[in-house]
């Protein structure tokens, strides 16, 4: 009994000694960092890239924890729940806190959160099967005009930027294409290449490696800029629209976290992808736009598009909230 | 062809090196380790090993990985078999025959032959992968949603051999199919990305885990089962068996492979097939090949109560979809089940994205997997897998039930935990393993609600994408003439099923007393 | 089980399919904008097997009163609910929801102790060594692989040791 005494009183004075570290000395302990999606994704790949170098940084590892499910949100309001002590932060992926808290009630409000800051961005590319008898965008909408409906497009679910920047497409155009909802990126790119649909509006990494084997042409690059991947490709705002697809990885913290926490794990972020080795596997292995935007930057940015997608959503009837 | 095996040799010479054949037994080993504990899967021990991949050598990394597949593939059905809890989803169609030959002392056998047939089913699908993998995953393109809807309708089909004879079970057989059906509701209706039976709690959102239902009803309500023999000497309810262990003879396993070699050629066959389309994966090819089994055999086979084929087709099939699944992979950059997710995550990782044109560039690289698969499955089961069956087999003798079976507990729940790293999860599993206690109890078949639960949301999903494809015209199923062959079958199956359980009288085809109450 | 449990179970599933019916599915699904086609599909089939085996119950009810004493029940399942699987329930529910607070190690040492008493062991020795063993390496395990289990005193004390 006296051993046991003994061996809880040296318990509790080793849980005082350890008092929550004061932000100057921050890292004082490993920090964990929520993945919303599951492993071996293209996010996942990234942040596990990036990882190591801001670990560097931080002098402390960092614990990366995949936690998939509800676009996002799971990890999400897990971290809301999560104490402000800066040793929790969760990755992002823009609907998870713009289109989905709009589509169905949340736990959390993705306006309370702390943005730390995002280092990249997704590309996003409209293709049609190699054989198809389309061979530009106005071709594709042409087809769609005369045969209102017959235009299915793949999306990796409703929702989904994907889905809504083709809506965004339709209704500027006024014609009527239908969206197919397929469970993630390959499957909606495998739905074109066995003809189920006429088009896809996917990802770059999803599609990589069917249009290099021949079997997929782009007709425009939905996201803002060119892509090394299709050289010859437009983007949308080329061709005289004045839209683009948007959707960009961030980091968040709970609500209150001291700023400069905040500022010292965007500096880590910042500082790996300076890495010339994390450009290099970003550019010509994962596909993915490096393009880092500072808290405030990414926040604003996040505001905007809430906006933008948001009426979008309330167009093709999914705003909700 | 000679291409395919000048290609063989170059990727041979290219892969087969000591430290990738020692990758290759540590992963098996790990893999055979992880399937064999009930609610940890290979899969969860790949995800977790995977970040380590990044400072490995590509080809020791992936052959890390498909030793653990490989294995965690294998190893379900060593507990299934000793205890009739699954270690893996895709060993609880195993443990309706295993269980019970075991029972009878044979557990060398029912052991052995799940051995055999695994190797068999993944050498055979091993074999499909190298020479036939562009044609067959043209074949999975083909089949859209409509001639999906109409395959997984006849898969389903698979489920009516599992039920009882009397009326009463057939009536408790359809109730579970029907709740399992409906428990797959809960969560995002994904067609219209809207809520279903989700009661506020995001948590829901991505519904119930499909392996934790599995583990839940099948695991843990056998805990729960056992809990209520404790105090009587039956205890384990195989503790009696030890004792007299019918040796397997060489003779026997001769006659078992005579036995067994047709449905060994089936099962292997249509595993690889339902391997190759993305979503459906190996727990669902195990049931239909156990149903299939079943449904060719003579009515006085001992489905059951220990037939040898209804172990071996249902491990050859669930062993077949692990190359099979990596098909559209490896062919078009399409991952088509979760480890196929994970092994596209490795390669990445690497540097490198599967699909044709890393066929073409690198070909020793692919056709070098493929001599690692070749060799793994064979490494796998003379050098780890028989070894770890007789050390499994010592371990059991003098197993103390009153300990195990809390640790199972333990192992299920770290396990489920580990998959999602949700709390939430445990409630759920939790809830479910009381549900499949009830269940049992009542006579209800879990099987069934099981095959339903898998199936029921690619039915619906497909079938749903089909009239949004055809604009609401149920014509699309009939004019597609694979759709229109599939549904004919499948509803000729059923009429079929049901007539032969129905006519001919009082069968021997009952099911085991485990599965009664 | 006698065919009397049977019919109440039936009126069970039946009155579930009801609240499914006039609660659950104007509730959770039309009210959320989902498409009650499928659940109703689904929920029907429930009612209509669930029907069926009423009957079935019935028939099994009338033949058992007709050959009273005689066995030859046509139900199906047997035995009652029983003690320790529900004690066995209780307790793994407690260990679930204490493991946020308590921290895996300590939740789990109390949960294997309890519950190998349950599963009738004779040696607290053997019985105070897995519990203590089993977490311990289960942690490490998962530490190892920079995996998260739910932490709590014992987490704590194991962090600040190795630092």
């Amino acid at each position: 009994m006296k051993k046991l005494m003994a061996v809880l009183t040296c318990c509790l004075a080793l849980a005082l000694v350890a008092v929550p570290a004061l932000a100057k000395d921050y890292p004082a302990k490993p920090i964990t960092a929520y993945i919303p999606l599951s492993a071996g994704g293209t996010t996942d790949v990234f942040v596990r890239t990036i990882a190591p170098y801001m670990e560097k940084f931080l002098g402390k590892s960092l614990i990366l924890v995949n936690k998939p499910g509800s676009g996002g949100a799971v990890a999400i309001s897990t971290l809301a729940k999560a104490k402000p002590d800066g040793y929790t932060f969760s990755w992002a992926n823009l609907p998870t806190l713009v289109t989905i808290p709009q589509m169905r009630k949340l736990t959390y409000d993705p306006k309370d959160l702390v943005y730390i800051a995002s280092p990249m961005h997704y590309d996003y590319i409209l293709y049609v099967k190699k054989d198809s008898p389309y061979n530009s965008l106005k071709e594709l909408i042409d087809f769609a005009r005369k045969n209102p409906g017959k235009a299915t497009y793949g999306t990796p679910g409703l929702g989904t930027t994907n889905h809504l920047g083709v809506a965004w497409l339709a209704n500027h155009e006024k014609v009527k294409m239908t969206p197919i909802p397929f469970k993630g990126n390959p499957k909606s790119v495998a739905a074109v290449l066995g003809g189920h649909v006429v088009a896809c509006n996917t990802s770059t990494t999803a599609s990589v490696s069917a249009f290099k084997g021949g079997r997929l042409k782009p007709l425009v690059i939905m996201s803002a800029n060119r892509i090394p991947l299709t050289p010859d490709t437009k983007t949308l705002k080329e061709l005289g629209y004045d839209f683009s697809q948007f959707s960009c990885l961030g980091a968040v913290f709970p609500k209150g976290t001291p700023e400069p926490i905040r500022k010292k794990i965007e500096d880590a972020i910042k500082f790996a992808l300076s890495q010339p080795d994390v450009q290099k596997k970003a550019k010509e292995e994962l596909y993915v736009s490096i393009d880092f935007l500072d808290g405030k930057k990414y926040r604003e940015l996040c505001d905007q598009y809430w906006g933008i997608w948001g009426g979008i959503l309330k167009e093709v009837g999914l705003k909700k909230y | 062809m000679g291409d395919i095996f000048g290609n063989l040799w170059d990727g041979a010479v290219y892969a087969l090196s000591l430290w990738n054949l020692l990758a290759i037994v540590i992963g098996y080993i790990i893999g055979i380790i992880a399937g064999a504990i009930p609610g940890v899967m290979a899969v969860t021990a790949m995800v977790l090993i995977l970040p380590y991949t990044f400072t490995l050598e590509p080809l020791f990394a992936i052959s890390l990985l498909m030793g653990i597949y490989k294995g965690g593939a294998y190893a379900g059905s060593i507990t299934a078999t000793l205890f009739n809890i699954p270690g893996t989803p895709e060993a609880a169609a195993t443990a309706l025959d295993s269980y019970p030959m075991f029972k009878q002392g044979m557990q060398k056998r029912s052991l052995e032959i799940a051995l055999w047939a695994s190797l068999f089913g993944g050498t055979v699908s091993n074999l499909l992968l190298v020479f036939t993998a562009p044609p067959l995953a043209e074949v999975a393109l083909l089949l859209g949603p409509p001639e999906i809807a109409a395959l997984i309708l006849f898969s389903l089909t698979a489920v009516i051999t599992l039920l009882g004879d009397s009326r009463m079970d057939i009536w408790k057989g359809f109730i579970s199919i029907t709740m399992g059906l409906m428990l797959a509701t809960v969560g995002l209706d994904n067609m219209s990305a809207s809520r279903r039976y989700v009661f506020g709690i995001e948590d829901l959102d991505n519904g119930v885990p499909f392996v934790l239902t599995i583990i839940a009803l099948l695991a843990l309500s056998e805990v729960f089962i056992q809990a209520e023999k404790v105090g009587g000497f039956t205890l384990g309810s195989a503790a009696e068996a030890v004792k007299k262990i019918i040796p397997y003879t060489w003779k026997q396993r001769w006659l078992d492979l005579k036995l067994c070699l047709k449905d060994l050629i089936r099962s292997s066959l249509v595993g690889s097939l339902l391997g190759a389309l993305p979503g459906i994966g190996a727990t669902t090819a195990a049931f239909v090949c156990y149903g299939e089994a079943r449904r060719s055999a003579k009515k006085n086979a001992r489905f059951g109560n220990g037939d040898p084929r209804g172990i071996a087709a249902p491990e050859a099939g669930n062993n077949a979809v692990a190359a099979s699944s990596l098909i559209p992979l490896i062919t078009l950059g399409i991952p088509g089940s979760v480890a196929a997710a994970v092994m596209y995550g490795a390669f990445m990782i690497q540097g490198m994205i599967p699909g044709p044109m890393l066929m073409m560039e690198h070909p020793e690289i692919i056709y070098g997997l493929f001599v690692l698969l070749i060799v793994t499955d064979f490494m796998g089961a003379f050098v780890v897998a028989l070894p770890f069956i007789s050390v499994v087999q010592k371990i059991f003798k003098n197993l103390n039930y009153s300990l195990f079976f809390p640790g199972v507990v333990v192992c299920c729940v770290v396990g489920v935990y580990a998959e999602e790293f949700n709390v939430f999860n445990l409630r759920i599993f939790l809830a479910l393993g009381f549900v499949g206690y009830i269940m049992r109890k009542m006579g209800m078949s879990i099987p069934p609600f099981i095959l339903a639960f898998i199936l029921g949301p690619i039915l619906e999903r497909n079938t749903r994408t089909a009239l949004l494809l055809s604009n609401d015209s149920p014509m699309i199923f009939v004019q597609s003439p694979i759709a229109l062959v599939l549904l004919i079958l499948a509803v000729a199956a059923l009429g079929w099923s049901l007539w032969r359980k129905t006519h001919g009288g009082k069968s021997v085809l009952d099911v085991p007393e485990e599965f009664k109450h | 089980m006698n065919a009397r449990s049977e019919l109440s179970i039936a009126m069970v599933l039946i009155g579930f399919s009801l609240l499914n019916y006039f609660y659950l599915i104007p509730t959770q699904v039309v009210a959320e904008g989902s498409s009650p086609v499928y659940p109703a599909l689904i929920n029907t089939m429930l009612l209509c097997f669930s029907l069926a085996y009423l009957a079935e119950g019935v028939r099994c009810w009338r033949k058992e009163k007709q050959a009273q004493g005689e066995g030859g029940s046509c139900s199906t399942g047997g035995g009652k609910l029983m003690v320790r699987p529900l004690a066995m329930l209780v307790v793994t529910g407690a260990w679930v929801l204490s493991m946020e607070y308590l921290g895996f190690i300590i939740s789990t040492f109390i949960f294997l102790i309890i519950a190998s008493r349950i599963f009738g062991s004779k040696s607290w020795s053997k019985a105070l060594i897995l519990s203590v063993a089993m977490p311990l390496i289960i942690s490490f395990v998962f530490r190892g692989l920079n995996a998260l289990l739910p932490e709590g005193p014992a987490e704590e004390l194991i962090n600040l040791i190795l630092g």
